[in-house]
């Protein structure tokens, strides 16, 4: 059968779910889904689109002869995903960033050298192993192992009191019941997908510590303390050296 | 290309009379060819070409010698004659899909245009003859842009054949000659086309003028879909697979009777069975046309959706810090399901009788495909019927990811800087209609559950998860095809005062 006598409209759509099942791979091959979805739904993402690919070419290969009626509203809901990924909405507040440039995933620099927010710190150059070492009594936290290690370290503040803290976050004062020398070093978690992200972070504090803007990104060197907060302890981070960080854009998982 | 009108309807219902007083209006006799399929009691203004109906009837898409003298035939005719519009008068008892096969052949589809498709019927056939005849005669009224009845007492049960239809009563030939001129066709690709454009234009253009908040709004949407798909083609594929390759027989057998085993059998049936909750309520017909009790096809229906494997693995995946509530979301829905069952067991509806017609629910590819080689299943057919389902399916979950990212992004911060704490047993009436509103494929809305726990107490999201599946507006409407509205508002008010129940047990179980 010839191409002129095939439904065109089938034609539109195995199209369309080709193209789905296309930016679907792009997502996946650029990273870019970790802005929308957890990392963990990545295979399924990915046995998704190559579905989507087979089904849109079985589907203009399979065309049936012309016919009449047409549902074109039954296109819409493959159009609207497609127009969503083809011209992505802005991922990030353009306001929330003081000029600095993004980055997408961190650089786990925890030398305080150049130090740049005004405070004398000692030199420490020494490159970290990002986890918690129990023999160096160390806690590094970077962009793989931040939520698990905060839930950790937040369920057994007893045991992990004194230990030296290396992380890196932006400056959240949201929770109302800090004084203004304390707030929270967090980074943006995400569950699911973006619809759930939520900020999660350990509890600092610093002496001028109200000097400090909201939001603004920061790397710390703190030591663990404990607190009685409703009956239980509560771990937050005395910091000992601070210095701005640049933003990191990706976000944290479970 | 010279326009074509098709007027179909069964016989007796007037197509002659219909298409003489049209063309008596028009004034454009001369201008006029008519081909003719039926050979009714009342003879036609100008005479026809008579085509021959038991010649038609062989016609099948796939064999083309089939059709090739007749589309010679008409070919020759329109050379003839050489008219400025046809109008094709085609038996009610063929089907469209023959018709359409002649037409858009390779000797007839550079010729003609079909313009409008016109249906009449009468009161006393739709109501009577219409729900015992085959696909043929479905795809007829499925294809037309206008069906003209005698009175409006039908219009609802011909929506249910085609949702799109101009339906009108006894028009004047004014308002027909005017519903034949109003273009339908191609205005809403045009309309998509353009409203794409203007999107993307816009969005390029004033990217950074648009507040961050409506772009927050479409990453959301974006981030629910993406995450949907996956679960969404399970769905479609499971239900596939039940519909096409599982033997009813198997079925039957479990569920046969009122005993306890078969209340068990269809509670737990649902784990073999990966299905949404929409693809389940046509099961769910079957079950009861085949004489299994209404409460045990009922308790089938409620508890599958929630036991489905698909559901529970994306319960697991949405919260994973709480794999309890994977559990709990089985046994409180399970139990809600039990008790809405048991209620209509033991206090039967005396509405519950079930209608008699069961609309045909078939795309108009199955019914070709239907009509071309009954019961027979090939991989097109698969493809058609998941393609349906699947983009069914994704229109509906991208509706509900957009009203939620409203809620996101403009309902939460509001909620929260107005510190707007909700004690929970008022919270879970507000998620119970969340979820019907909603509209969640059951195989994903612990995703949009698992968003909304940041926003409202876990009981309360437990109280949508176990809604969301039994009782939400698709599921409403695609049992309305089925049952009376008195029977669906009884199920409606069961399931949400058990839901309640449920959610309020479970906020007890956590303290």
């Amino acid at each position: 059968m010839t191409l002129r006598l095939k439904d065109r409209f089938s034609i539109v759509k195995g199209l369309l779910y080709l193209t789905l099942g296309i930016c679907c791979v792009y997502l996946i091959m650029t990273g870019r889904y970790l802005n929308y979805i957890a990392p963990r739904y990545e295979l399924l993402l990915g046995i998704s689109s190559v579905a989507l690919i087979l089904g849109g070419l079985a589907t203009i290969i399979w065309a049936p002869s012309r016919y009449y009626k047409h549902n074109w509203k039954s296109v819409v809901p493959i159009i609207i995903p497609i127009v969503l990924l083809i011209v992505p909405p802005v991922l990030v507040p353009s306001t929330g960033v003081h000029g600095a440039v993004r980055v997408n995933d961190d650089t786990n620099n925890f030398d305080f050298t150049n130090d740049a927010i005004g405070e004398v710190i000692t030199v420490n150059s020494e490159s970290k192993q990002p986890g918690i070492s129990k023999d160096k009594k160390e806690i590094v936290l970077n962009s793989d192992n931040f939520y698990q290690t905060i839930v950790k370290v937040g369920s057994n503040a007893e045991q992990y009191k004194d230990y030296t803290v290396y992380m890196t976050g932006y400056v959240n004062r949201e929770d109302n019941t800090l004084k203004p020398n304390e707030f929270t070093i967090s980074r943006m978690a995400m569950a699911c997908c973006i619809a759930d992200v939520a900020p999660i972070g350990m509890t600092a504090f610093k002496a001028d510590g109200d000097s400090l803007q909201n939001e603004q990104w920061v790397s710390i060197e703190g030591k663990v303390s404990t607190r009685d907060f409703h009956g239980r302890q509560q771990p937050y981070v005395e910091i000992t050296k601070i210095k701005s960080a640049e933003p990191i854009l990706g976000y944290v998982y479970p | 290309m010279i326009p074509v009108y098709i007027v179909t309807g069964f016989i007796g219902s007037g197509k002659s009379t219909f298409i003489n007083e049209q063309i008596q209006h028009r004034k454009k006799l001369g201008g006029t060819a008519l081909i003719s399929a039926e050979e009714g009691s009342v003879e036609l203004i100008k005479k026809p070409l008579q085509l021959d109906a038991d010649t038609l009837s062989t016609i099948s898409p796939t064999n083309p010698s089939s059709y090739d003298t007749i589309a010679s035939e008409i070919a020759n005719y329109i050379e003839r004659v050489n008219p400025k519009e046809i109008w094709i008068e085609w038996n009610g008892m063929l089907g469209f899909h023959q018709l359409e096969t002649l037409l858009y052949s390779e000797k007839l589809s550079h010729l003609l245009q079909i313009e409008k498709v016109l249906y009449i019927c009468t009161d006393q056939f739709v109501s009577t003859i219409l729900p015992g005849l085959g696909n043929d005669v479905a795809s007829q009224l499925y294809s037309a842009d206008c069906i003209i009845t005698e009175t409006p007492t039908h219009h609802a049960l011909l929506r249910t054949y085609n949702g799109e239809a101009k339906i009108v009563t006894q028009p004047s030939p004014e308002k027909v000659e005017q519903l034949c001129r109003n273009s339908t066709w191609g205005l809403i690709p045009n309309l998509l086309v353009i409203g794409i454009t203007t999107y993307i234009l816009l969005v390029t253009a004033f990217r950074h003028d648009i507040p961050y908040s409506i772009h927050h709004s479409f990453a959301i949407i974006t981030g629910l879909v993406i995450e949907a798909i996956p679960f969404l083609l399970l769905g479609t594929v499971g239900s596939t697979i039940i519909r096409y390759f599982v033997p009813q027989k198997v079925l039957l057998k479990l569920l046969g009777d009122h005993s306890w085993k078969s209340y068990g059998a269809a509670m737990i049936s649902g784990f073999a069975l990966p299905i949404c909750d929409c693809a389940i309520i046509p099961l769910f017909k079957a079950l009861v046309d085949r004489g299994i009790p209404l409460s045990v096809a009922l308790l089938f229906m409620l508890a599958s959706p929630i036991i489905n494997p698909v559901t529970i693995l994306s319960t697991w995946y949405a919260f994973p810090d709480n794999p309890m509530l994977s559990l709990w979301r089985i046994v409180l829905g399970l139990g809600v399901a039990l008790l809405v069952a048991l209620s209509f067991r033991f206090c039967p509806s005396s509405t519950a009788m079930i209608k008699a017609r069961t609309p045909q629910g078939l795309s108009y590819e199955e019914i070709v495909l239907e009509s071309a080689k009954p019961k027979y299943i090939n991989k097109k057919r698969l493809l058609i019927h998941m393609e349906k389902e699947f983009s069914q399916l994704l229109f509906y979950f991208s509706m509900a990811a957009g009203v939620l990212s409203v809620v996101q992004v403009y309902g939460k911060p509001w909620l929260l800087q107005a510190g707007f704490a909700l004690p929970d047993f008022a919270a879970i009436p507000i998620l119970l209609v969340l979820a019907f509103f909603f509209s969640i494929c059951s195989t994903s809305d612990a995703i949009i559950g698992k968003s909304l726990s940041t926003l409202f107490p876990i009981s309360s999201v437990m109280g949508f998860l176990i809604l969301g599946p039994m009782l939400d507006i698709k599921n409403v409407y695609i049992l309305k095809q089925y049952m009376p509205t008195a029977f669906i508002v009884r199920l409606s008010i069961t399931i949400a005062v058990m839901s309640y129940l449920a959610a309020l047990v479970y906020q007890f179980l956590l303290s």
